[in-house]
């Protein structure tokens, strides 16, 4: 009887488990590592490359020197040497994702082939990583940095989401083009 | 009421008859061979237990009974299918893993067998076949998950496909273990139930399935620049260090 009870409820967890599998929908492929990398060497995205945005955001050091009296002038100072650092960062992500997107008009203009649907997908991801950064820059002016210490994971997984579509397209050329773009798309910033 | 099995059989029909189709067309058949083995088994039973039943009806219930178990047993066809496409015999993780994930498949298929000789002691209800769907499909829905929870963990991609087939297979096996367990427990209340959610969840596998494999989009294979060659690394820095010596040897003993 318990085994039967209990298998009940084992399946029915099972089922949701795999219902939360398939809402989510399958992975996007991971682009080609290679195509990853040359991509942060072309656009030279400074905030992504930043490891620390986490950290940055994350308050546990703020409230330890604030929890004690004597050290809360300490901790209202690297408050806000925190908050400029933050903003810093937020533009470097900004200029990141301005990047990305100019990087993937050149690379449909050389000629690379994408479809409507790629281009919708991109300008989509472009529009709604410009909103998000400039909310979380308005976030962080207006209560400080802490004041949204998960958004930092979010904020760089959409640079990255455009980042790995950039290199999707970029396989799509032979290797060997690949430094003949970098040189167009340097000729085409200077 | 009257025409919803009609609906049913006619809906399995037509999502059995898209789902040959598609994998037929373009050979996507020969990329999945044991997903098409069990597809192939699943199209054969249907149509022979239809002549059956318009042919020799008495011998149906046994027909449909047997063929249902042997039905059951070829899912593990499933599993070994989703095992080996999301971790090939080349994936480094299939090295490392293929003697944990025996033994893993053993153990569970030992706890099964268990299981399934213990439904004799049941009060309520003997059937074989019950015991059977729940017990299997428990330990099915856990291979299936226990093969994405690690596809996730190494991060190796999964292909539209290949996740297709597993997700509804595991939201199937998972299902059935449920329904056949309740069945089991609540015999007279549930079976009315159990009669339509089986058929209905099999046809939305089978839609699933269809929508899976309706272009062939398998997982992306590691290329050269995704593996690490140790052997490959050290040639190249022993042939370096020969290199270096001799050099050294030279503006030494010129």
């Amino acid at each position: 009887m318990i085994q039967i009870l209990s298998l009940v409820l084992l399946g029915a967890i099972l089922f949701f488990v795999f219902l939360k599998i398939a809402i989510q929908g399958p992975s996007a492929s991971a682009p080609d590592s290679s195509a990853v990398l040359a991509v942060r060497q072309m656009v030279h995205l400074d905030g992504l490359s930043f490891a620390g945005g986490q950290r940055l955001l994350d308050d546990r050091e703020f409230q330890m020197l604030n929890a004690t009296a004597e050290l809360r002038e300490v901790a209202a100072l690297y408050r806000k040497e925190r908050q400029a650092l933050a903003l810093v960062w937020i533009s470097l992500l900004l200029g990141d994702v301005h990047g990305l997107w100019r990087f993937r008009r050149f690379l449909v203009r050389s000629g690379v082939p994408a479809t409507l649907h790629d281009e919708i997908q991109i300008l989509s991801d472009a529009l709604q990583a410009m909103v998000f950064l400039s909310f979380l820059r308005v976030i962080v002016l207006t209560f400080g940095p802490f004041a949204f210490s998960g958004a930092a994971r979010n904020a760089q997984g959409m640079v990255e989401k455009m980042s790995n579509a950039s290199a999707h397209v970029l396989d799509r050329l032979p290797r060997h083009g690949w430094p003949e773009i970098e040189r167009n798309w340097h000729k085409g910033l200077a | 009421m009257s025409l919803l099995p009609s609906l049913i059989t006619f809906l399995g029909a037509t999502l059995e008859a898209l789902l040959v189709w598609r994998l037929v067309k373009g050979g996507t058949w020969r990329h999945y061979p044991f997903f098409s083995l069990f597809v192939g088994y699943v199209v054969s039973q249907h149509i022979a237990l239809f002549v059956i039943l318009h042919l020799a009806p008495r011998e149906y219930p046994s027909w449909y009974w047997d063929s249902g178990i042997a039905h059951i047993c070829l899912r593990f066809l499933l599993i070994w299918e989703v095992f080996r496409q999301v971790f090939p015999k080349t994936s480094p993780v299939h090295r490392m893993l293929s003697r944990q994930v025996t033994l893993g498949a053993v153990a569970l298929i030992t706890v099964l067998t268990g299981m399934l000789w213990a439904f004799q002691t049941y009060g309520s209800f003997h059937s074989v076949y019950l015991a059977m769907e729940r017990s299997f499909g428990f330990v099915q829905a856990m291979l299936v998950l226990a093969i994405l929870t690690l596809a996730r963990y190494y991060q190796q991609p999964v292909g539209r496909n290949i996740w297709g087939i597993a997700v509804a297979f595991g939201m199937y096996s998972s299902l059935t273990t449920a329904a056949s367990a309740v069945t089991d427990l609540v015999h007279s209340a549930f079976f009315p139930y159990w009669y339509w959610l089986s058929p209905f969840s099999f046809a939305a596998m089978l839609a699933m399935w269809t929508w899976a494999v309706w272009s062939y989009a398998p997982n992306r294979v590691a290329t050269a620049n995704d593996m690490i060659d140790p052997a490959g690394d050290a040639g190249r820095w022993a042939e370096n260090w020969g290199r270096a010596v001799s050099t050294t040897r030279k503006v030494m003993h010129p």
